[in-house]
């Protein structure tokens, strides 16, 4: 157990997941078939030894409860131990427009009264695995106010979607500058993963003044602020493994795919950092007829009688006699009829694939079939 | 203890001999079933969705592991207020000696007193080691239609087989008349299935006085029984027709595990209103590398697949690396197959490495081959 409280953020409306978005908040979107994204933070906090975490999230909750529910599953000592979901309200209007920090202020009493010194806040859209102690520690010896953690990427490196990333921005000698939006430039940058560790103290010295400047300030906001006026230390924290976007539909599909490589998978099935999630007790997946796959992950709970290649499935996937699934990200409980081709397609969950015969995506630019839609 | 007032009482004490080295370390009812399972889930998750939330299991041989597996009752959802698995195993009473359970019957004597905690009306009796799926609730509210003092779950057997089993004889009503222990020729082919629902007060009586009886061996099928036949009371047969499997050797083992391959057997593990729950295992889905090749096969979350696989189970953990071939096999949790390596009609055993190049078992041998030692590579 660490002395930290754990924040889980949530995005702005910069981030839009075309369809996917339409149904659920960011944090419950699916990820490599037995995942929702609130389940790498998640992880990453309980193996790192933070034991209450408040979960804040800005769409529909009633997933969220679902999925986190007693939260026993990733490893919370029920009695230390505890996370709360906290659904962005707005005085009965749109909570769409809430930023982080008035998220924050409105639930103030509940951050004050927490016995941890220092807070971890952590997003739901970067998938990446950290040790949040060391980063602690790291931010302790720093001195300074706040640590933003950060991965630097040049021309070969950059994954092909960096669109609403936030960018941080360095002076001379690798000083703090600022944090803005990347809308397309620089072939070297350093991407923010929206990750700050900071004392409770000054998290809540931040809320306030935000509060007293404007209730649209999010919390790059509030850093570019206070760090032009010299009011703010700002230290940035490299991270150098694998990490993976989720901005918009692209990245998302692309950031699932991405598991495909053996190198990102053994980085991340890491028996002494598990990534915990919620069980349905599914059985183990069938491969029935001539159902075979290749190059894929595959939930439990799936019926193969086609063919899955280069492809992720969620639990319950149903792949019919004949079909051929390839470069294809399949929700769960999706199914995939008879003789189907799928090439380069999104199926969210649900969605059922019978009557049309060949749906094909553009490699940089998948399709998508919306939740419980039949084509 | 609320919903049926059936309390269940597993007897796992079983070492289960016939499944040689599986056996060595764990008994038998944890012993891995269906790439996810252990033959004690099934019970347990029967119980669970039978509306049973007291259950008591009953260890003897080996029962380390599945004290740790069994007491974690949140796993089958028996962890409500008044609900719970209780792991049992022998223990010292004042007065009496500690001891070993001395068969079937002993057991639940020695735990008269947890019993008598909950003050159930009925006592269901279940042993822990068959793979079915069966609804005691139906089998409850029969009890109780009859006015049994007694109701014994029975399968129909092949006549050819009947000799094997503890047959049940009845009549049209299904009251029983007749008990006969492995008769050389049985009147009917109804086979007890060992599972049992008890009044509680009855049987409370029937185990003090089987105990004070020294030429009794204490067991269910032997003693009891027939002394409540001989005593006229209500005894009467309830029909299962579902899949139903005695998992007692290496051969029914790997048969039963084949059956979820072939997906013609009535096991439906995917039956959302009666799910078997197990232990949950962090890791990602099953990996198929781009060398790798599935057939006909059950696999678990967890498995990485490199060679290939046909006509198998694998759990999750199970590594087959390049080059390697699985065919007609079951490989338990962390099982390892190397480059190159054959594996034929076997069931290789949990943490079990076949070295590279090594070539287990045949591909027409009519047993099934258990390996539950590593086997060393040419490297």
């Amino acid at each position: 157990m660490i002395n930290a409280l754990g924040i889980i953020s949530f995005t702005s409306p910069a981030i839009f997941v075309k369809g996917i978005s339409n149904y659920r908040p960011v944090a419950a979107f699916s990820y490599v078939g037995r995942y929702r994204l609130v389940d790498i933070p998640i992880s990453n906090m309980t193996n790192s030894g933070i034991q209450n975490i408040h979960v804040y999230t800005n769409g529909d909750p009633k997933v969220l409860f679902d999925h986190i529910g007693s939260a026993r599953h990733y490893n919370i000592n029920n009695k230390h131990g505890h996370i709360s979901i906290i659904p962005v309200m707005n005085d009965g209007f749109s909570a769409e427009f809430v930023s982080d920090l008035a998220a924050y202020y409105n639930n103030l009493d509940e951050i004050e009264d927490n016995v941890n010194d220092y807070v971890v806040i952590a997003p739901v859209n970067w998938i990446y695995k950290a040790n949040f102690s060391d980063l602690i520690q790291s931010h302790i010896d720093s001195k300074a106010d706040i640590s933003v953690l950060y991965r630097h990427y040049d021309e070969t490196s950059k994954p092909a979607n960096l669109l609403n990333a936030n960018l941080i921005e360095t002076g001379e000698k690798g000083v703090f500058k600022g944090i803005k939006r990347y809308i397309g430039g620089p072939a070297a940058l350093d991407v923010s993963l929206d990750t700050y560790v900071l004392s409770k103290e000054m998290f809540i010295k931040l809320i306030r003044e935000a509060h007293d400047y404007s209730p649209m300030f999010w919390m790059t906001d509030m850093i570019n602020t206070l760090s032009d006026q010299g009011k703010l230390k700002v230290n940035t924290m490299q991270y150098s493994h694998p990490v993976f976007p989720i901005l918009d539909l692209n990245s998302y599909y692309n950031s699932n795919m991405e598991m495909l490589k053996e190198r990102n998978m053994s980085f991340f099935n890491d028996p002494n950092w598990p990534i915990y999630t919620r069980t349905n007790d599914s059985p183990p997946t069938i491969y029935m007829g001539s159902g075979t796959a290749q190059c894929a992950l595959i939930s439990n709970g799936c019926e193969i009688s086609g063919t899955v290649t280069e492809s992720i499935l969620g639990r319950g996937v149903k792949v019919g006699n004949g079909a051929i699934v390839s470069n294809c990200l399949i929700l769960p409980g999706a199914e995939i009829g008879e003789n189907v081709l799928l090439t380069n397609v999104i199926v969210d969950k649900d969605a059922k694939v019978i009557h049309k015969q060949e749906i094909t995506g553009y490699d940089d630019q998948p399709l998508y079939i919306g939740r419980r839609e039949t084509v | 203890m609320e919903n049926n007032n059936m309390l269940a009482m597993i007897l796992a004490g079983g070492r289960g001999t016939r499944l040689y080295d599986l056996t060595n370390k764990t008994a038998k009812p944890a012993v891995y079933f269906g790439g996810k399972y252990r033959i004690i889930d099934f019970p347990l998750s029967n119980c669970a969705n039978s509306n049973i939330n007291v259950v008591g299991v009953l260890t003897q041989y080996e029962p380390v592991q599945l004290n740790a597996y069994a007491g974690a009752g949140q796993r089958w959802g028996l962890d409500t207020r008044g609900s719970g698995v209780y792991v049992l195993p022998p223990s010292e009473k004042d007065g009496t000696k500690f001891g070993v359970y001395q068969g079937t019957a002993d057991a639940i004597y020695q735990n008269i007193d947890f019993i008598d905690e909950f003050s159930p009306e009925y006592v269901l009796i279940l042993s822990g080691d068959h793979i079915y799926k069966m609804d005691y609730d139906k089998m409850l509210a029969d009890h109780r239609y009859n006015d049994a003092d007694l109701t014994v779950a029975v399968r129909p057997v092949p006549w050819e087989e009947a000799p094997r089993f503890g047959i049940m004889n009845t009549d049209m009503n299904n009251r029983i008349l007749e008990f006969q222990e492995k008769p050389a020729e049985p009147k009917s082919n109804l086979a007890s299935m060992g599972i049992y629902i008890f009044d509680w007060a009855l049987l409370r009586q029937s185990l003090i006085d089987d105990a004070k009886d020294e030429n009794s061996e204490h067991d269910f099928g032997k003693n009891i029984i027939p002394t409540l036949l001989k005593d006229k009371k209500k005894l009467f047969a309830y029909n299962f027709n579902g899949y139903w499997k005695d998992v007692g050797t290496i051969d029914s083992l790997w048969e039963a595990n084949m059956d979820l391959i072939n997906h013609n057997d009535q096991l439906d593990l995917d039956d959302k209103e009666w799910k078997i729950y197990t232990a949950d295992i962090p890791v990602l889905p099953q990996y198929v590398s781009r060398t790798g090749k599935v057939e006909h096969c059950y696999i678990n979350q967890g498995a990485v697949i490199r060679g290939h696989v046909k006509d198998s189970v694998l759990f999750n953990g199970v590594v087959i690396e390049e080059g390697a071939e699985v065919i007609e096999s079951v490989l338990m949790p962390g099982a390892v197959v190397e480059k190159g390596a054959k594996v034929y009609r076997a069931i290789v055993a949990d943490s079990i490495t076949i070295g590279e190049n090594a070539v287990v078992g045949s591909p027409d041998s009519a047993e099934i081959l258990l390996t539950a030692e590593d086997v060393k590579g040419d490297q």
